[in-house]
């Protein structure tokens, strides 16, 4: 029970740096979950389309260039700009504009009159930019159409004309019903982001803490007590867990705030809360352990730099995991954060409970929780022969 | 000289300096490497896996998609055939598949658990193919003997051919910007010097600063010796770095190495200024300090897009006042003008703005360190 | 005259830590300043190292104002902290010479003053340790190393045996002394009065920011009536004896506790035998006697009234 106490004490005592930790990391969550949200209400906002910012600068003033404005006009972002090199590199430098198309002039011409060389289009782009790949590809269909039908007899405006009817054709798309229309809300992104809030914050606070319990002389002074070593781990395990408490309630209450109160009613919430506990539990053990063998202020702060950006990384938190090659994805499977990023996200998007999901959350949790186990353990077993050593 | 030997020394023997100016960038940095690295399968849209579910068959259609090529001898889909509308509702909930396209004869549903941009190209292919389907017929009301030839156009045809006009940089990867945030960073954490040198000048703070300030060497004269170690130090570690990230890890930051050197020392010396700046204005322990300073470092990197590249993208549309003094944006924006658009320019803009910031941070804190008396210790 | 501070106030808030304080210090001396924690002793210090601002007064060193800027001066004063200020980064050698370089630029000249430091605080065979590896004991050496090492005309101590065990406290004392004999004037500050007694030439003792008495420790215990406390072991003492005891020639107090009984005397002649005569004559008896001086805590306790230590 002092054990347990003066752990508050000197949580509370260190609060300036604490609070600071918890507003920046939260903060960042925030910023970070808040641009990747799609506040999908219904389908069509879930389903919705990149937009892209586009601008065609049109040199030649023909029936050509203005089809292609109006074709692409829809679903795209369609501005003008003059032809100005430097212009162009500093929007395209700020991602203000994703591609930039010239229309030389005498280009329609080269494409009616067999007998002139058939010109290029220009374009200005930001090297290894999906959004621009996929817009050129769209382009290129339409022109290939485009000369197709002006090889079948049709004049510039009429083939244009077409092919702006043919838009109106597009593919029914449809939300699978398993599927929650909610999935890329902010509270599923926010929570995305909670490894990263644990692991920064657990490490920090109990970190901090641990520091103090383990200064060699308080260190000795207390194994000098009748305080039985498993009293002792037992009021500083209590502490780090009502620490963890309050890490949960605190992303439960941010949580709260960003899905308006609504997260209370969803199915989704309790699942969202078996996988957070797991991930707490790992980040506390992580936590206990750095407290455990680090020796000043400057190892805490290193190791909490490393695991934090480390494992967020590699577990998919940063760069969705989605996008990882089938390397990364090997490693990936040994790092608790990417578990815990895919059961999120398999939470955020679901409706009801399944056999199959609920297996899958059992078994993904139980992982995290696996490796909570170990650390706490090895934590353990170090503190144990730590005071054979010093007896 | 002496002076300056010691003060290299210690920065040597540090410990912890070493670990965040050289181990945690370069572990950072082999992470991204690794990660980074072995990214492709987003950029090169290898096969993307597709359900069909052929409630009134359409073979030619079918066919095409499992033909279609996105270039020479890679397939753009990758598709599974099956037989009723569950099975492929399995699959997609397993995520076997990322779509899957129910075809009742001449329509097509397309099935999602999300738009993406997997879907988005399995969508834009059936609209293609429905379009094509409808301008044969088109063509064929109004000119049947045109039908045949222009079908056998369409699919054959040419589109108009695109001409980049090619940017001046070197670099066509858009994970490099991540190794941008990174050296960025590396050059903030040069605060950390900052901190403690800044602290042990100062009689009120350490005992060593007492010490210093009751010697005949002038304050000044101290501190431009600890500043010019620690800049020289720093220096040769984040060349370190960079040459590990451009050689080992083979970014490529473009083709003038000097300049992209030249940002970074000049980052270098905004960081130490920044720490400086912690040192005497921020009243407190040492641990609340480099608390500060460490939040200082990772905040400023997290806004030049560490975490998410996208970040400054996002801050130019919501708050663009940041990317212009944030001295981790400036640095990745100076790496990004070398490196992708070769725009000195903006090179330019970005140095030059770092150095102001860096200036400040440094007249401030001298204005601070100059004072020889203080009113308690 | 090597310091000479005349006048000076320093007040922290609403608390005066030094008021109208005054103080000259000669050439030769072993200055103490004596006093509880918190009598202002680090406040005059680091006003006369010119670190903190004060309000009110002059300070001059070498005939010279004090001021932040005085290199001269300041070439010339060695100081000792009550924290050891080390750089852990770098060995015994290597600290005493970066300090000592902060105070004599000629190479060759330094190392031998580096040399000349290490041989006087006995660290020969901790050349290249680092701080972490000294014991607390060895630790203070390198300090006092650090502050002495270019040979200063003025050394100024403050508290540098806070903590320290009894063996290096005497190489510590000693080696002042030591100091003092090859010219240095000393000044050295402690709440320890025994310390003070055992070294310094003359002694302030400083209470509430002002120097309320000075002298040498013979003047200042000349300063009080006390001439000495005579204590007697006894088992058991009537209150009438008790009482003509008190009423003895140059008796000044009469205490009986726990069998001890405890008078003091302010200067006379034949105090013990006109006691022991009266306890003789009503036949109670005693067994150890003991007579002692006046200590400079008797003279803080007569002054003002408490005790030196709390």
């Amino acid at each position: 029970m002092q054990v347990f106490k003066l752990y508050f004490k000197l949580l509370r005592s260190n609060k300036g740096i604490l609070i600071m930790y918890f507003a920046i990391f939260l903060t960042v969550a925030l910023v970070i979950s808040n641009a990747q949200s799609v506040d999908g209400n219904n389908n069509q906002e879930a389903m919705k389309e990149e937009i892209l910012t586009i601008t065609i600068i049109d040199e030649d003033q023909k029936s050509f260039g203005n089809g292609l404005k109006e074709y692409f006009s829809s679903g795209n972002d369609i501005v003008d700009m003059e032809y100005d090199e430097q212009k162009i590199l500093d929007k395209l430098y700020w991602r203000k504009l994703d591609y930039a198309l010239v229309i030389p002039k005498g280009f329609e011409e080269s494409l009616l009159d067999e007998d002139v060389k058939d010109m290029t289009l220009k374009c200005m782009k930001v090297p290894g930019y999906f959004d621009a790949s996929f817009f050129e590809s769209e382009l290129s269909l339409y022109t290939s159409k485009l000369t197709s039908l002006l090889k079948a007899g049709y004049s510039v405006e009429d083939a244009q004309k077409q092919l702006l009817d043919l838009q109106d054709e597009q593919t029914k798309v449809e939300l699978a019903t398993f599927v929650n229309a909610n999935q890329n809300d902010k509270s599923t992104t926010f929570l995305a982001y909670v490894p990263y809030l644990f692991i920064t914050l657990g490490m920090n606070g109990i970190g901090l803490i641990l520091l103090t319990f383990n200064a060699p002389l308080v260190r000795a002074r207390m194994e000098c007590s009748s305080t039985t070593m498993k009293t002792r781990i037992a009021g500083l395990v209590g502490g780090i867990l009502l620490y963890g408490m309050l890490l949960m309630v605190t992303v439960i209450v941010v949580v709260a705030i960003v899905s308006k109160g609504r997260i209370f009613m969803d199915v989704r919430f309790p699942y969202f809360l078996i996988n957070m506990f797991g991930m707490l539990l790992f980040s506390l053990s992580l936590g206990f352990f750095t407290g455990t063998i680090a020796k000043n202020q400057d190892a805490v702060n290193g190791l909490v730099n490393v695991l934090s950006i480390g494992l967020c990384f590699l577990g998919g938190v940063f760069v969705p995991y989605e996008f990882f090659g089938d390397a990364v994805l090997k490693v990936a499977k040994f790092v608790p954060t990417y578990w815990y990023a895919v059961t999120n996200t398999k939470i955020g998007a679901m409706t009801e409970m399944t056999s199959g999901l609920a297996n899958d959350i059992f078994w993904q949790v139980g992982l995290v929780l696996g490796y909570a186990l170990v650390i706490f353990s090895v934590t353990i077993v170090i503190i144990a022969n730590r005071r054979k050593q010093t007896a | 000289m002496q002076q300056f030997g010691y003060s290299i020394k210690r920065s040597l023997r540090s410990i912890e300096g070493i670990f965040w100016a050289l181990v945690f960038p370069l572990f950072l940095g082999l992470i991204f490497k690794f990660m980074f690295g072995n990214l492709g399968t987003y950029e090169q849209f290898s096969e993307v896996a597709v359900g069909v579910v052929e409630q009134t068959e359409n073979d030619v259609f079918v066919e095409m998609l499992k033909e279609i090529e996105m270039e020479e001898d890679l397939h753009m889909f990758e598709v599974f055939e099956y037989e009723n509308v569950d099975e492929a509702e399995k699959a997609l909930q397993n995520e076997t598949v990322y779509t899957y396209i129910v075809v009742d004869g001449d329509e097509f549903t397309l099935m999602i658990r999300k738009m993406d941009i997997y879907t988005s190209l399995v969508k834009s292919f059936v609209d293609q193919y429905k379009q094509n389907y409808t301008l044969i017929e088109e063509v064929a009301k109004k000119d049947p003997k045109q039908a045949v030839a222009f079908a056998t156009n369409l699919f054959d045809s040419d589109s108009i051919g695109l001409e980049e006009i090619e940017l001046k940089g070197q670099d066509k990867s858009p994970y490099t910007q991540y190794f941008y945030a990174l050296l960025g960073m590396a050059c903030l954490i040069a605060s950390m010097y900052g901190l403690g040198h800044g602290m042990d000048l100062q009689a009120d703070m350490t005992t060593i600063g007492a010490r210093r300030n009751v010697a005949p060497t002038p304050k000044m004269q101290q501190f431009v010796t600890d500043f010019l170690a620690s800049m020289t130090m720093y220096s040769v570690l984040m060349t370190i770095v960079l040459v590990a990230v451009v050689y080992v890890y083979g970014q490529d930051f473009g083709d003038n190495f000097g300049l992209v050197w030249l940002v970074t020392i000049v980052g270098t010396f905004t960081g130490l200024a920044g720490g400086y700046l912690i040192a005497t204005w921020v009243k407190g322990p040492k641990g609340k300090k480099e608390a500060m300073c460490i939040a200082f470092f990772m905040v400023s990197s997290f806004l030049g897009g560490l975490q998410m590249a996208e970040m400054p993208y996002i801050l130019e549309e919501k708050c663009p006042i940041i990317n212009r003094i944030n001295p981790a944006t400036l640095l990745v924006n100076a790496y990004k003008s070398l490196a992708v658009f070769g725009d000195y320019q903006q090179y330019a803009v970005n140095v030059i703005s770092l150095l102001v910031i860096g200036v400040l941070f440094m007249i401030f804190s001298v204005a601070k360190l100059r004072r020889t008396k203080y009113a308690s210790i | 005259m090597v310091v000479k501070i005349e006048n000076l106030v320093k007040r922290y808030g609403d608390l005066v830590a030094l008021d109208h304080f005054n103080l000259e210090i000669e050439e030769g001396e072993v200055f103490g300043l004596l006093g509880p924690n918190g009598s202002g002793k680090s406040t005059t210090i680091n006003c006369l190292l010119a670190l903190l601002e004060y309000d009110k007064g002059t300070i001059e060193v070498f005939g010279e104002e004090m001021t932040p800027t005085s290199y001269e001066s300041k070439k010339n004063i060695g100081v000792i902290m009550q924290n050891v200020a080390v750089f852990d980064e770098l060995t015994v050698y290597e600290n005493i010479d970066y300090f000592c370089g902060l105070y004599i630029k000629d190479k060759n000249e330094r190392k031998k003053l580096v040399e000349e430091a290490i041989e006087f605080v006995e660290l020969q065979d901790y050349r290249k340790f680092r701080p972490k590896k000294l014991s607390g004991g060895l630790l203070r050496r390198l300090n006092i190393a650090c502050g002495i090492a270019h040979k200063p005309k003025l050394i100024i101590l403050d508290e540098p045996t806070v903590a320290v065990d009894p063996q290096s406290r005497n190489k510590i004392l000693e080696g002042i002394q030591k100091l003092n004999q090859e010219g240095a004037t000393v000044i050295y500050t402690s709440h320890y009065m025994e310390e003070v007694e055992q070294i310094c030439t003359r002694i302030a003792i400083m209470d509430k920011g002002k120097n309320i008495a000075l002298g040498t420790k013979d003047e200042l215990k000349g300063m009080i009536d006390l001439g000495e406390t005579i204590s007697v072991e006894i088992l058991e003492l009537p209150e009438a004896v008790k009482e003509e005891i008190a009423h003895l020639p140059h008796v000044m107090n009469v205490t009986y506790e726990n069998h001890l009984l405890k008078v003091r005397f302010s200067k006379g002649k034949h105090n013990l035998i006109r006691l022991l005569d009266v306890l003789k004559e009503k036949e109670i008896g005693f067994a150890g006697v003991h007579s002692e001086l006046p200590t400079l805590n008797d003279v803080f306790l007569e002054i003002t009234g408490k005790e030196l230590r709390d």
